[in-house]
């Protein structure tokens, strides 16, 4: 009858699912995808901004010159000094203090979002492979903390531990390591069934390489978009608790504060309030599209989707 | 409520539904690709053709077009599809809801999904009947207790009032078939019924389609991968691949004497339960990629009969016997000396 | 006679089900209800059923990777299940597992090296790493793809190269025994014959035991030297398959085989056709003595008390019948009826 044999034509779609994947072909498929680009561009400067505010920054951050008191942006002062985004109510350099400002708040919103990621998904993932007693206990603990108003128990700890960059990070990590939590181990509840972790188990794997080699890598995307989005929401709460006066002191800069600030004079200088809330925008916006382009790159599927249109394109010329 | 004697084009005496032609193209990141290529086949009162095919061969897709169910873009329908005499493909959503329930219905796979968990049954076999006669709850639920009967539901008066959870994966398929026959439609197209069943239960509903179609006089399309249902099941068959039709004709002369590889090879990589052979006849490669299709025919690199001719063009369907036709372009040379007829 | 490769008795696996409402009660649902069989190397055991019969329970059961509620299981004269942690890691070597879907069966994330090497790379002591290339590429080779497959992903594999990929995955840990839990039944007929034929070509060539779970009748009739068939969590009968197939001795089995859809008109005129009414009950509604008895038309007041236990009826064949006198020719000649 027919033919008995096992061969199997190689894919003839060779070319177009080509197996390795240089630099190049991120480079040239990133300058092609404007959005991500804006979103990258944004934050590199925002990182060269923050790490280089001392030489950088046009001004003095805690400047006073009363003599300059919010100005509108692009104005020149008495003593000839040019502001970029105008001043506040102190006369102080906006654009400078939006600089100085990134720091605290850039790195309270990613410190603090990556180190409850960190605590929240090891518990998520456990709690899910495991299951169980550990469950129990890790999502029962999730559950009371959840229902805790968030705020208060803020403004409590930090009114007990005092306020600054330390203490604010370590409530952070307390009142949000518990999204992650349950994200990670709804994932992970998932994943367990999944036929390629039991195959792994079958083949021999120990349950940390489970976990770490084949669970981890295949819900991190939903993950890496919690995080940047907590990002934000740390950015925000940073901002809140800064204006109740718990987060940052004065005269330290961070954008949650300048809003704070700068509500009271919004009628007469909307720049106060308009520059840092733009900056938070954008930072988040920026970082949300990262993480969206960072989930299509570091899935494979995705990947090749992503790239294929600028390769294909490059192999016509 | 438009009836379909009334529409334009309405022939009591055309066939019941002749597909012309029949070509369906997705626009994909891939480019063009045809899922449907130039099908045609016709089906009559009483008859029941089976589509035999694998996944990707255009089998579901050429009945979904049919029955207005792909939106246009993404799919580009061309070709005719005519229900008695009435133009199928780019008709208005009146004409097709005209013609849906009263002149064609059709179920799927997957029956427990395609029921509203939230709905008791009997409403959902009674609420077409009723939105499109007119006919009050109090009958439309005694016809939903009717089609249940028809569809061998046990102890339906009590069952009507029942939530589809509390049906098995059988008996749901038995109450999307009466759906499907709420308005006494001509044709029923069934894509793969019994494919998520078990084989005892295959066989109940099986044999509840064979009889429907019988008594009812209806016209049954049945889409499915299994050869063995289709030799069971089938006055005729088409077998699909890659989007066009390669071989069509009565069912027991194309099982006893396939004319074309594809066919062929399909046949011999069955196992058969009564006469065990050493090993299986085997279809070399994987099955095709409907985007990296190659120039001439479309079964040619898994072909055993590939010679240098077949990849200058793709093969038309050719007459291969009484009623009968494949697409080979080696046909003659292949299949001449065998005797055609069984 | 030489000692069986993987010996079960009485296995049992009960899952425990929460009931709604205020107080809920426990239900008990027996998946698997004490099924016991041996197979030794070289030999393929089909076991078929329907849905809820507890066949991929009973898979799992013996890889383990489901835990047994009770019973045996011998593998190489060595107690199976009341090994530790670590003696069970080691134990899965030999036993290895292909699942019925390839499309969720291989990790997305790892190239198919990545996923072959995963198993030397969690028994450092099986190939020294500088080999692994080779051994992956000969692995892949055997199971009919390229070397130059080795560095794609998943993804860009058709149903059938992926359950080769799993395949060659299985193989890498040089197993005794492969358990293929509806390894065909996702596949494209024409590509489930190339992967029911590398099944018997890997058989040939290493000796592995085979057990092959799948609900399409004619293809464990195909490849399996014995087949039992399950309902409701027990075997109601097994033997040699042809005699199985051919003369099945259990009225569900008879059921079973007769409603298979057969391809050759001429079998097809042969054969007695059987319905049974019904559909296979929920483990959950367990009754008293023969589970099968409210769809079988042999049932007599002895089934209703009684579970029929499986006993040997004719040379190496067993049923669970009451009434299992004669065995019924379904498939065959007309002659033989």
């Amino acid at each position: 009858m027919t033919e008995v044999s096992n061969s199997l034509p190689t894919n003839n779609d060779e070319d177009s699912r080509q197996v390795r994947v240089g630099w190049r072909d991120y480079v040239r498929a990133v300058l092609h995808d404007y959005v991500t680009l804006f979103a990258l561009a944004f934050i590199i400067a925002l990182v060269v901004f923050t790490l280089g505010a001392e030489f950088l920054a046009p001004h003095e951050p805690t400047g006073l010159n009363l003599r300059d008191r919010l100005l509108p942006p692009g104005a020149v002062g008495r003593s000839g000094d040019f502001y970029l985004l105008g001043t506040d109510e102190l006369g102080r350099d906006l654009f400078t203090r939006l600089i100085y400002g990134a720091r605290v708040s850039v790195s309270v919103g990613v410190l603090g979002a990556a180190l409850s990621a960190i605590v929240g998904v090891t518990a998520g993932l456990l709690a899910g492979y495991h299951g169980g007693f550990l469950e129990d206990v890790v999502m029962r603990l999730v559950d009371g903390m959840l229902s805790l108003p968030s705020l208060l128990v803020a403004l409590f700890v930090l009114f007990i531990l005092g306020g600054g960059f330390g203490n604010l990070i370590l409530v952070f990590l307390v009142l949000h390591w518990m999204v992650f939590a349950r994200m990670a181990r709804g994932l992970a509840l998932n994943a367990v069934s999944s036929a390629y972790v039991q195959a792994a188990v079958a083949q021999g794997c120990k349950p940390g390489r489970v976990i770490l080699r084949h669970i981890l890598p295949n819900v991190m995307a939903p993950i890496l978009v919690l995080f940047t989005l907590e990002i934000a929401v740390l950015i925000l709460s940073e901002a809140s608790l800064s204006f109740l006066g718990f987060g940052v002191q004065p005269p330290d800069a961070s954008w949650g504060l300048m809003i704070a600030g700068g509500r009271e004079h919004i009628r007469s200088a909307w720049w106060l309030v308009a520059f840092p809330g733009l900056a938070i925008f954008f930072t988040a916006l920026s970082l949300n599209l990262i993480a969206n382009w960072a989930r299509a790159v570091t899935d494979p599927v995705q990947r090749w989707r992503w790239l294929a249109p600028h390769r294909k394109s490059r192999a016509a010329a | 409520m438009t009836v379909i004697e009334t529409l334009p084009g309405y022939d009591a005496t055309a066939p019941l539904l002749t597909v012309d032609d029949l070509s369906v193209t997705f626009g994909s990141f891939e480019g063009q690709v045809a899922a449907v290529d130039a099908v045609s086949f016709s089906v009559h009162p009483g008859e029941t053709l089976c589509i035999v095919g694998e996944s990707g061969s255009g089998k579901s897709v050429t009945q979904m077009a049919v029955m207005g169910l792909l939106s246009s873009p993404p799919a580009q329908i061309s070709g005719n599809a005519l229900f008695r005499g009435i133009e199928l493909i780019g008709a208005s959503q009146s004409t097709l809801s005209a013609i849906r329930g009263t002149g064609m219905s059709m179920i799927f796979q997957d029956a427990i999904s395609s029921l509203n968990p939230a709905l008791k049954v009997g409403f959902q076999i009674a609420e077409v009947y009723c939105a499109r006669t007119g006919a009050d709850r109090a009958s439309g639920r005694r016809h939903a207790i009717e089609l249940m009967e028809r569809v061998a539901i046990p102890s339906a008066s009590q069952r009507v009032d029942d939530y589809p959870f509390q049906f098995s994966g059988g008996m749901c398929q038995r109450i999307m078939i009466a759906m499907a026959l709420a308005l006494n439609p001509k044709v029923l197209i069934a894509d793969e019924p019994t494919t998520a069943l078990d084989v005892t239960v295959q066989r109940q509903v099986m044999e509840l389609l064979a009889a429907l179609a019988k008594d009812a006089e209806l016209a049954l399309i049945l889409i499915t991968h299994d050869l063995g249902v289709a030799a069971e099941q089938a006055d005729r068959v088409m077998v699909m691949y890659a989007g066009r039709a390669v071989e069509t004709g009565p069912t027991g002369p194309v099982f006893a004497n396939p004319c074309h590889p594809y066919t062929q090879a399909l046949l011999a990589s069955m196992p058969h339960m009564a006469s065990v052979s050493d090993r299986l006849g085997i279809i070399s490669g994987a099955p095709p990629i409907l985007s990296q299709l190659p120039k001439g025919c479309a079964f040619l690199p898994r072909c055993q009969h590939a010679a240098p001719l077949c990849q200058n063009s793709r093969p038309q369907l050719g007459t291969s016997g009484p009623d009968r036709t494949s697409a080979c372009l080696r046909l003659n040379e292949l299949f001449k000396e065998r005797p055609v007829n069984v | 006679m030489s000692e069986p490769l993987l010996s079960v008795k009485d296995l049992v696996k009960t899952y425990s089900i929460r009931g709604n409402g205020l107080l809920p009660h426990r239900r008990e649902l027996r998946a698997v209800d004490g099924v016991s069989f041996d197979i030794s190397t070289g030999e393929t055991l089909g076991i078929v059923g329907e849905s809820g019969c507890g066949k991929s329970t009973l898979a799992k059961c013996l890889a383990r990777l489901v835990e047994p509620t009770g019973g045996q299981v011998q593998f190489n004269q060595r107690d199976f299940l009341t090994l530790n942690a670590e003696d069970l890691r080691q134990a899965r070597r030999d036993i290895q597992f292909i699942f019925q879907d390839p499309y969720s069966s291989l990790n997305p994330r790892m190239t198919v090296a990545q996923i072959i090497c995963e198993t030397w790379v969690v028994f450092p002591d099986m190939v020294p790493k500088k080999a692994w290339r080779d051994r992956a590429s000969e692995l892949i080779q055997l199971v009919g793809l390229n070397a130059s497959d080795l560095d794609r992903y998943p993804h860009q594999f058709s149903g059938g190269q992926r359950q080769r990929i799993g395949i060659a995955r299985a193989l890498a840990s040089e197993p005794r025994l492969l358990i293929c839990d509806e390894a065909v039944s996702a596949l494209d007929v024409s590509v489930q014959a190339q992967v029911v034929n590398l099944f018997q070509d890997i058989q040939i060539r290493t000796g592995v035991a085979l057990i092959f779970i799948a609900h399409d009748l004619s293809i464990v009739r195909h490849i399996a030297n014995r087949t039992a068939v399950m309902y409701l969590g027990r075997v109601v009968e097994d033997g040699p398959s042809a005699d199985v197939f051919s003369s099945p001795a259990h009225p569900y089995s008879q059921a079973l085989v007769s409603a298979a859809p057969v391809l050759d008109p001429a079998a097809r005129a042969a054969r007695n056709i059987i319905n049974i009414a019904g559909e296979p009950p929920s483990p959950l509604e367990r009754v008293d003595g023969c589970q099968f008895r409210g769809r079988c038309w042999k049932a007599s007041d002895i089934c209703g008390t009684v579970a029929p236990e499986l006993e040997r009826f004719a040379r190496e064949r067993r049923t669970a019948c009451h009434h299992a006198g004669t065995a019924l020719q379904v498939v065959g000649t007309k002659e033989n009826r």
